[in-house]
């Protein structure tokens, strides 16, 4: 399980040497995994794609995709890799079945597959219609068959759910984890949205300003998240109540009425509202701010 | 190797249905379409004086060979490259082509073996189109003469083997603008310009041998002159603006163009 599929190595890159797009990029994604790559937009994440992909190139030799380098078997990796990067690369004037055709001829598979990949983003219906009538979903289903065909190990997909309605991520998102699950497609996907992520990856990469601020399983951001929650107080006596839980806790005052204590427990809440009435300082206000993963992201990505 | 055909074969069928298509079709049939009409109401300038003399068959030819040289032909080949190419910009797939496992050289010479294949599809159903249109007004009016004298073989095959390779240069040169140029209007503009140069200067400019919009122009001249040169001076300078330029195209496509 361990295997690492795609590694890259203080990879930079930029147009200009002065101002560096991606910096020092140590991205690790494991055999088997759900990978979401997650950042604000202009973070580098389409930049990041586009390196892996080979379609820049990179101020260094940085990347191992399947354990080789892209220099030296660029076509070797590429006929393992599905692609889909920003809105789907589509010919308008042609059917879904005809784009499908065009990239089947190029990476040799079956004719049999278009039918399977069709049924797989269940599009079996429109197949015979052009893609100019499509809605957004529908092309970017459509696009994802496209990736889907040459069964790749590794799906790379920029921003797979963008513009789609709550229904259409649904429906992409249960197909990818299916895939994942039941062919064990490694999945490498970005997203500025944590919620999307949250919902399907395994493994999060955190990128800002062109670096990398967190990587690791969904469960350690997770802790992260549980590690980092604050409670809010307001007393008849602030000054007093800094000096008297100084000791164990790092309080710092929001404004002029609020104090923000960060904890780790709840049961320390308790502790700290004990000690407080114990002392005769009046508490007006207890309030445990909802530190989600969203907030975490905001507070990660602003650092 | 396989992929090179299997490559050329998803070539053919992103060209189905586009304007590119229908343009070869009927930039083919412009010019036969013309002289029939203008035969069928006006034949007297057609009609040989003196059938021993004069072959009614050079006589049309010439007149559709100058109609289409001059400027539709250049004009063809320029909004024909042009638009084949734009079907990878206009649907954003460079970025789907080049990720693609296949070397970056099968698909910069399928695209323009694609533009080629139609080029010649244009001349074969040009000249399908001239005889369709001279048998058929030598019916309708038998004093045209088409029908009781020789066809010149020699003359349309050399015409059309010679304009094809005058052509061989613009063709590499719009290639390249194209692919650099994602504007659709702006690669077209450059070509007028290049082609009205052309037309301007022919008369009177010693240099114009180095102008590869004149080309076509100097082939029609040459032939309509009788030379019979197997390959005119300016067609093998066609031939290495073609090769000079493809080959300049395809470095630039490989190492710098960005999708």
């Amino acid at each position: 399980m361990n295997d690492i599929i795609l590694q890259t190595d203080n990879l930079c890159f930029g147009f200009k040497k002065s101002s560096p797009i991606i910096q020092d990029l140590n991205l690790k994604i494991e055999k088997g995994s759900i990978y979401g790559f997650l950042g604000p937009n202009g973070a580098g994440k389409t930049t990041t794609i586009r390196l892996i992909l080979g379609l820049l190139n990179p101020n260094t030799h940085a990347i191992q995709i399947f354990g080789d380098n892209m220099s030296h078997n660029r076509i070797g990796i590429l006929s393992r890799i599905g692609s889909l990067i920003e809105n789907p690369s589509l010919y308008e004037h042609l059917t879904g079945i005809e784009n499908l055709e065009a990239t089947r001829l190029i990476k040799g598979v079956s004719k049999k597959r278009i039918g399977e990949v069709l049924e797989l983003v269940r599009l079996t219906n429109d197949a015979k219609r052009k893609v100019k009538e499509y809605s957004l979903g529908m092309k970017q289903r459509i696009g994802l068959a496209v990736a889907l065909l040459s069964e790749p190990d590794l799906l790379i997909l920029d921003e797979p759910t963008n513009g789609l309605d709550p229904n259409g991520m649904i429906e992409i998102r249960e197909l990818l984890i299916d895939l994942n699950k039941n062919h064990g497609t490694t999945i490498f996907l970005s997203s500025h949205l944590l919620s999307e992520i949250e919902k399907m990856a395994t493994h999060v990469g955190i990128i800002n300003k062109g670096k990398l601020l967190f990587q690791g399983t969904i469960k350690t951001l997770q802790e992260m998240k549980s590690n980092s929650a604050i409670l809010q107080i307001q007393t008849s006596d602030n000054e007093a109540t800094i000096k008297l839980l100084n000791k164990d806790f790092a309080v710092k005052s929001t404004d002029e009425k609020t104090l923000s204590i960060p904890f780790q427990d709840r049961s320390q809440v308790a502790t700290i509202n004990r000690l407080l009435v114990q002392n005769n300082i009046d508490v007006y206000q207890l309030h445990v701010a909802n530190q989600d993963l969203e907030q975490l992201f905001l507070d990660i990505t602003n650092q | 190797m396989q992929y090179f055909f299997l490559s050329f074969r998803a070539e053919m069928l992103k060209v189905k249905r586009t304007f590119a298509l229908w343009l070869t079709i009927l930039g083919a049939l412009f010019v036969p379409m013309i002289y029939f009409l203008i035969m069928l109401n006006r034949p007297a300038f057609f009609i040989p004086k003196d059938p021993m003399k004069e072959n009614i068959w050079v006589k049309y030819y010439e007149n559709a060979w100058q109609s289409t040289s001059f400027f539709l032909l250049p004009f063809f080949i320029i909004l024909l490259t042009t638009l084949i190419v734009q079907i990878e910009h206009k649907s954003n797939t460079w970025k789907h082509l080049l990720t693609l496992p296949v070397p970056k050289w099968v698909i910069y010479i399928n695209k323009l073996l694609i533009i080629l294949f139609l080029v010649m599809l244009c001349y074969l159903l040009f000249n399908i189109f001239l005889l369709i249109g001279a048998f058929v007004l030598g019916i309708i009016n038998p004093k045209l003469t088409f029908h009781t004298q020789p066809i010149p073989m020699n003359f349309l095959v050399n015409y059309t083997i010679k304009s094809f390779v005058s052509i061989l240069g613009i063709t590499a040169i719009h290639y390249w603008i194209a692919l650099r140029i994602k504007n659709l209007i702006l690669p077209i503009g450059i070509g007028i310009v290049g082609v009205t140069t052309g037309l301007i200067l022919i008369n009177g400019w010693e240099n114009i041998i180095y102008l590869p919009y004149a080309h076509s122009t100097m082939t029609y001249f040459k032939m309509s002159a009788g030379s019979f040169i197997m390959l005119e001076t300016h067609e093998i300078h066609s031939i290495a603006w073609f090769f000079g330029i493809a080959i300049l195209g395809f470095i630039d496509f490989k190492w710098v163009f960005r999708s």
